[in-house]
């Protein structure tokens, strides 16, 4: 009941004209950002971190909650849209979105990514709301065989996005972890694969990557295909929100996806990014249309839509209970947070319940505020795509460029974008699966940085992951992942070669029987 | 010279050359880490040091490239001798050959130089060049329009980055970084 009645208190603050002003300010901004290819949510949350020098710590937390959680939902736009990901949790959105506004169904792709969003954010409020304090008891068992853990688990989530190509998807993988290592190693200082070049390092930020490969490889797509109509290819759409009943449709995926998300955001250094491809994963496996991923189907959407914003209440979890930010989002609240003389904690429940539940109503209403957000900015994002697309292609290759430089400042960053732009291309002409090597590059430093944490807390023993409940649990749990998206590929690898034993019995002979065909989305042929 | 083109197409069809060539450059690099100054195999007290993970990543992706080159090797075998198929008979899952790669290299090539011109012309200059060129090589040749989008299309984010958020764009060097610091002051940035 006091949990109540301090949430009625929050939201009174929140609807406070000038509180509410800055949220709804807050949310544009961070959809617009997240929209913009190039432009990160999180740069905006940089930027404005020093307007809240001037406000009240509760109106500057409620305004970067209303960046964060309309920035993680943004990026999907142009990823619907453009196939060009915002942000990284966006990419899964691609996956599908992107098919389903070739098919021309870019307006109803739209309307379940922001409702999907809303409803994942909503339930990862409500539970941050209810759950905040007994978790940090639990957060406190965490460490860095956990943290590895949870990383690991992302990294096995590509095995279940492959869609028949393993081998070339692990490829992608591996060279994404190889790209993430370069520079100086996080434990020890040594450069590593720099060749001496002052400029690797500093290594390869992920934003450079990220901006390269989807978004210049997806302007030199665009000029290599063969134009089958004038300008203006993509048609005017207006975003239509789901009926009741296509939602119903969808409440499978939506369940699952805020399940994940919730989980995986309330570890710290996880992130939207390996919510929403675990949520891709699992809902691939777990849907009846498992084998249609990737050609435009709704669940595909929903799920790590649904899981993506899930993620960005319970990643607040860690910040206001423990004062560990798990992303750099909850990084700049923090900075906000000790701007204003606020030291995060348990604490801060005991010392400042006001402000924690004014943020905490800031998020249930920016969620629910995201959806009109959303509504405007897709319909002005999908004007724009009324532009001639030579025009539009132009703007989003400049923009790259701002963003890779904006980055860390670094010119460098500009050719390694240009590099990898041309790379992200080739993957592209030859059919080599780009996201990978995104989720390698992410999710590798993170990955080392926690091993070599691990090796030097406990001896070098390499059975401490499987020793701890905790990571021990959590790598359990990615096998069986791995096992579950595995099998349909053995399974079908086994009947194969069951049906060419059965034909060279019948005495055709192996070598006179025509290959099996790969089946489209379940291909044995790697 | 056809024969050529033939002999590159089966060599394509066997789909071998990408898994090789990640084969040779991860061995590479693998042999340049191993061979450098800095390696210490041993850290952390049981040999997990600083040159373990890119050397993990390295080791799986020679292990995969090689599994695929296997794989398709064997593949191609199968085609081949089952005589059904030529070993250019190019899976259904690669995307087909039909690209305009006169526009790709085109516009490659304007993307490369505008990379470049960023930095030693400053994003002022480069991005108006760009779009101009950009917009003629597209086909666009009304002199209003392309004077329109150029200018006022880098105009508008250079006021936002450069007046709002305060980014620190390049200016280039010698005499584009005055023109630039005066055209700033022309313009009311600073």
């Amino acid at each position: 009941m006091e949990i109540l009645s301090l949430l009625g208190t929050g939201l009174a603050n929140v609807f406070g004209p000038y509180t509410f002003a800055l949220l709804v300010l807050g949310i544009f901004i961070g959809v617009v950002a997240g929209a913009l290819p190039g432009i990160n949510f999180v740069n905006a949350m940089v930027l404005a971190l020093p307007f809240t020098y001037v406000m009240q710590p509760d109106q500057a937390m409620v305004f970067l909650a209303g960046i964060y959680v309309g920035g993680i939902f943004g990026g999907s736009i142009a990823s619907i849209l453009i196939n060009i990901p915002g942000s990284p949790g966006s990419i899964p959105a691609a996956w599908d979105g992107y098919p389903m506004t070739k098919k021309g169904l870019a307006a109803k792709a739209l309307g379940i990514a922001i409702v999907c969003s809303a409803v994942g954010g909503l339930i990862s409020a409500l539970i941050m709301i209810f759950v905040s304090q007994p978790f940090a008891h639990f957060a406190l068992r965490f460490g860095a065989p956990e943290f590895f853990a949870a990383a690991v688990l992302g990294l096995i989530s590509v095995v279940a996005i492959a869609k028949g190509q393993m081998l070339v998807s692990l490829i992608s993988l591996f060279l994404g972890l190889a790209v993430g290592a370069v520079g100086l190693d996080p434990m020890y200082g040594q450069p590593r694969l720099t060749f001496g070049s002052p400029i690797l390092e500093n290594g390869i930020s992920f934003v450079v990557v990220l901006v390269g490969m989807f978004a210049i490889g997806e302007v030199l797509y665009w000029l290599g295909e063969k134009r089958k109509q004038g300008a203006g290819q993509i048609e005017r759409t207006r975003t239509r929100l789901p009926r009741p009943r296509e939602l119903l449709k969808l409440k499978g995926p939506i369940a699952r996806g805020a399940g994940i998300g919730c989980a995986i955001g309330a570890i710290p250094g996880s992130g939207a990014v390996i919510g929403a491809v675990i949520a891709y994963g699992v809902e691939r496996q777990a849907s009846k249309r498992g084998s249609e991923f990737g050609t435009g189907v709704e669940e595909g959407l929903a799920a790590p839509e649904t899981a993506k914003n899930a993620t960005t209440g319970t990643a607040t979890i860690p910040l206001l209970t423990l004062g560990i930010p798990g992303s750099a989002a909850t990084a700049i609240m923090l900075a906000a947070l000790m701007i204003h003389g606020i030291q995060p904690g348990p604490q801060l429940f005991l010392t400042s319940a006001e402000l924690v539940y004014t943020v905490f109503a800031g998020y249930l209403v920016a969620n629910v505020l995201m959806i009109v957000a959303g509504l405007i900015v897709a319909r002005g994002f999908a004007t724009l795509m009324r532009i001639p697309p030579a025009v539009l292609f132009g703007f989003i290759t400049i923009l790259c460029l701002i963003g890779a430089f904006g980055v860390r400042n670094n010119i460098a960053d500009i050719y390694i974008c240009l590099a990898f732009g041309f790379l992200g291309y080739a993957f592209r002409r030859t059919g080599i699966p780009v996201s990978p090597l995104i989720l390698g590059v992410i999710l590798g430093p993170l990955a080392e940085q926690y091993f070599l944490t691990s090796m030097v807390s406990y001896g070098g023993d390499l059975t401490v992951f499987f020793t701890r409940p905790l990571s021990g649990t959590i790598l359990g749990l990615g096998g069986v992942f791995m096992i579950w998206s595995l099998w349909p590929s053995v399974k079908d690898w086994i009947t194969a070669r069951r049906s060419r034993i059965e034909a060279k019995r019948r005495g055709g002979g192996a070598w006179s029987q025509r290959p099996r065909v790969p089946q489209k989305g379940r291909s044995s042929d790697i | 010279m056809a024969s050529l083109s033939r002999y590159w197409v089966r060599v394509k069809g066997t789909r071998l050359c990408g898994p090789v060539f990640t084969v040779l450059g991860a061995s590479w690099l693998l042999y340049h880490l191993l061979t450098s100054d800095y390696y210490a195999f041993s850290g952390g007290g049981k040999g997990y040091g600083p040159l373990s993970w890119p050397e993990f990543a390295l080791l799986m992706l020679i292990g995969a490239g090689v599994l695929l080159c296997a794989c398709r090797g064997w593949s191609c075998m199968v085609r081949t001798r089952s005589g059904t198929t030529d070993a250019a008979d190019v899976p259904d899952d690669v995307p087909k050959e039909d690209c305009n790669n006169r526009r790709v290299a085109v516009g490659g090539w304007l993307i490369l130089l505008f990379g470049v011109g960023f930095v030693y012309i400053g994003f002022l200059f480069s991005s108006v060049l760009f779009l101009l060129a950009w917009l003629l090589v597209e086909g666009m040749r009304n002199p209003l329009k392309l004077a329109s989008i150029s200018v006022l299309g880098t105009l508008a984010p250079l006021y936002l980055l450069v007046k709002v958020a305060y980014m620190p764009l390049p200016r280039g060097y010698g005499p584009f970084e005055t023109a630039t610091v005066w055209l700033y002051g022309a313009l009311g940035l600073f």
